[in-house]
């Protein structure tokens, strides 16, 4: 292409780009730079404000709870990542096989994503209820796993546990899906080749799939980090009282003693955690 | 080192049988060479072989062991793909060596062989790069890499030089030639090429249709056709075939003008003819000499003059066209016989390479 083409279509890109590019600085850009002028505020419920400087940040680095959300949130990012990146590689590789009926159950699979969050909330709390509830009925009084009911979804420390399998088994289907596709065109001949080379399928599995999949896992594991960083409305409806960075900035910005420039700071340190994930993913994923 | 036997083997796609129940004995450390036209069934054996297709009746013994429902992957076999199959992830070293790796041989013997096989096909300055890389010559050096460094039973080719130009061709003819003399391995070969096929093996197959048509060495193969496919699918410039009917009355082949006398055939009994009987006469162009430089005419059979039509130089040889009939019928002289278009042409050809078929059925005469 000669020099003018180029131009000419830079141009039309960064005309198309355009509202794109408003929309974004008006809803995200605009509110990322008011949520970091607020952190170095100490916010009043009138609206007033006083500059405190780093103060919020210092009161942060102290605060037992926070730390204990950051762990929360670790343990629900690695749980729900892991969970969602080997149940959907599993059942991508299952339903890659030829077998009757196959496309119907490649569909049903998918169905967890598209349910609505709220409906399968309300379903999976009924599950978990400690007098009702069918959990408790198995493990007590059908197969005596567990000497009394108890409230799983009630306790901070088992209800993690309940969100994080809500979310692997909610989200799992998007990682399936994008895995299937990839392994749908790798070449039936590498996998031959590996068999010729003396590899059983456990070794074709490992030197020619894991290979060939590494982009499209690499891009699952990423975002499924940066969704999961982010995702609010999944654990506050389910278990309010897991306390992952966003339901926790919730809790200080809008619930108890409000201390909006506070929530402002650990918003700005979940968005650092995030920025960081998003260059991961840039610098790393796409480039393979 | 294994011989391999296939009894009565069978596949089909879809209710149509592409390999109709060929036998076929692969001594150990035989050269075997399987030719054919496209879509006769060669890939196909190569791959049953391997275990990458399945089969649908008959049997595969390897080493004397039936191997029907082995794994490809205990198999021991190398193989060379029609279409290279090499990892995208990998370079071309571990394209190469990916097979060692899992055998486990040592270092040292790892970076011998590489060596070696990366000397032999010329990919020393390759080896670093990934096969998206390379041209499909190259690629196709690589496969063959992958598969001459193994230690195995038995090695399948598939067409593993249809890439390469005339002059590495002909080189890795002759390497391969030098690598089965020094392994003694049992080597089963797929190839389009004539040459190749002559050349490499001890014993030639000819296949079509998804059956064996003759085997028997290059030879053989080459001077006693049993039919008309045979006889034209080998050699080239092809074998001329040329229509005759047989006239009892005075023991003539009689082809147009020409009249062929059988008595000077040795290789064809009368009893096997009929009066009137449709033939082709088989006469290959490398077997028409000119009357000027041939010794020993005596027993040769003269054609009456022809006038020449058309000359084709190709070097050290020309093809030379003429008529018997309505037939062209194409002869191949050395530059000795310096000749033009419009020239009369004086041949005689050796009764002994004179070959006669049924122009029915195309089964040779005898
Ligand atoms: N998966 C398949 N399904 C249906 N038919 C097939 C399949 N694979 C091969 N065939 C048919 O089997 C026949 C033999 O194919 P094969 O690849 O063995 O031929 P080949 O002798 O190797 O030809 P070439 O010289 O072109 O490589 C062909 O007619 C082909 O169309
Ligand atoms: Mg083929």
């Amino acid at each position: 292409m000669s020099d003018r083409i180029v131009a000419q279509e830079s141009r039309l890109g960064y005309r198309l780009l355009a509202p794109a590019f408003l929309v974004i600085v008006l809803l995200i850009l605009y509110p990322i730079m008011f949520n970091l002028y607020l952190s170095f505020f100490d916010v009043q419920l009138d609206g007033n404000k006083t500059w405190v400087g780093v103060s919020n940040y210092l009161k942060l680095l102290s605060d037992q709870t926070f730390y204990h959300s950051l762990g929360t949130t670790l343990i629900y990012l690695a749980g729900t990542v892991v969970g969602t990146t080997v149940l959907g590689l599993a059942v991508a590789l299952l339903l890659n096989e030829e077998f009757p009926l196959r496309n119907l159950v490649r569909g049903l699979v998918l169905l967890p994503y598209f349910a609505p969050v709220i409906s399968v909330v309300f379903g999976w709390q009924f599950i978990f209820d400690p007098v009702n509830g069918i959990y408790n009925h198995v493990m007590v009084e059908e197969l005596g796993l567990m000497s009394e009911r108890q409230n799983v979804i009630g306790e901070p420390d088992s209800a993690i546990w309940v969100v994080i399998v809500f979310d692997v088994w909610k989200h799992f289907p998007i990682a399936f899906l994008l895995i299937l596709a990839k392994l749908q065109s790798i070449p039936k001949d590498q996998y031959e080749a590996a068999a010729i080379d003396g590899y059983s399928a456990w070794g074709r599995f490992i030197h020619v799939t894991l290979p060939e999949l590494r982009f499209v896992l690499g891009t699952v594991i990423l975002l499924r980090l940066i969704w999961n960083l982010n995702r609010f409305e999944d654990v506050y409806l389910l278990a309010p009282n897991v306390e992952t960075l966003p339901i926790y900035i919730y809790y200080r910005a809008f619930t108890g003693v409000i201390d909006q420039g506070f929530a402002a700071a650990v918003a700005v340190v979940q968005l650092v955690f995030l920025a960081g994930l998003i260059w991961l993913y840039v610098r790393k994923v796409l480039k393979w | 080192m294994a011989e391999v036997r296939l009894k009565q083997l069978v596949k089909r796609y879809d209710k149509q049988e592409i390999i109709k129940g060929i036998d076929l004995h692969v001594q150990d450390g035989e050269f075997v060479v399987l030719v054919g036209p496209s879509g006769c069934g060669k890939s196909t054996t190569l791959r049953m072989i391997a275990g990458l297709e399945d089969i649908n009746a008959g049997t595969i013994e390897i080493a004397g062991r039936a191997v029907n429902d082995l794994q490809p992957h205990l198999r021991n076999i190398a193989m060379v793909f029609q279409n290279y199959a090499l990892y995208p992830h990998k370079t071309v070293k571990d394209n190469i060596l990916f097979g060692l790796r899992k055998s486990k041989v040592s270092r040292a013997v790892m970076d011998d062989r590489l060596k070696q096989v990366a000397t032999m096909l010329q990919l020393e300055e390759l080896l670093n790069r990934k096969p998206a890389d390379l041209s499909g010559g190259q690629r196709q050096r690589v496969a063959m890499g992958r598969a001459l460094v193994r230690d195995a039973d038995v090695f399948l080719f598939d067409e593993p030089l249809s890439n390469l130009d005339a002059k590495l061709r002909h080189h890795m003819r002759t390497e391969i030639a030098r690598i089965h003399q020094n392994l003694k391995t049992t080597f089963i070969y797929v190839t389009h090429d004539q040459v190749e096929a002559m050349t490499l093996g001890d014993r030639v197959v000819v296949m079509w249709d998804g059956e064996i048509e003759q085997m028997g060495t290059p030879m053989d193969i080459y001077l006693n056709p049993v039919n008309t496919f045979v006889a034209t699918f080998i050699g080239s410039p092809s074998m001329n075939l040329i229509p005759a009917t047989y006239r009892e009355s005075n023991g003539m082949i009689v082809m147009a003008d020409l009249e062929l006398p059988m008595e000077l055939l040795p290789g064809v009994h009368t009893a096997n003819l009929k009066d009137k009987q449709a033939l082709y006469v088989g006469i290959r162009p490398d077997f028409f000499e000119d009357v000027h430089y041939a010794s020993e005419l005596e027993a040769y059979w003269k054609l009456p003059e022809r006038t020449i039509e058309l000359i084709e130089p190709l070097g050290f040889d020309k093809e030379v066209s003429f008529s018997i009939g309505d037939q062209f019928v194409k002869a191949r002289l050395d530059l000795r016989s310096d000749l033009q278009a419009g020239n009369a042409l004086g041949l005689a050809v050796n009764p002994e390479r004179i070959l006669v078929f049924d122009r029915d059925n195309g089964m040779r005469v005898n």
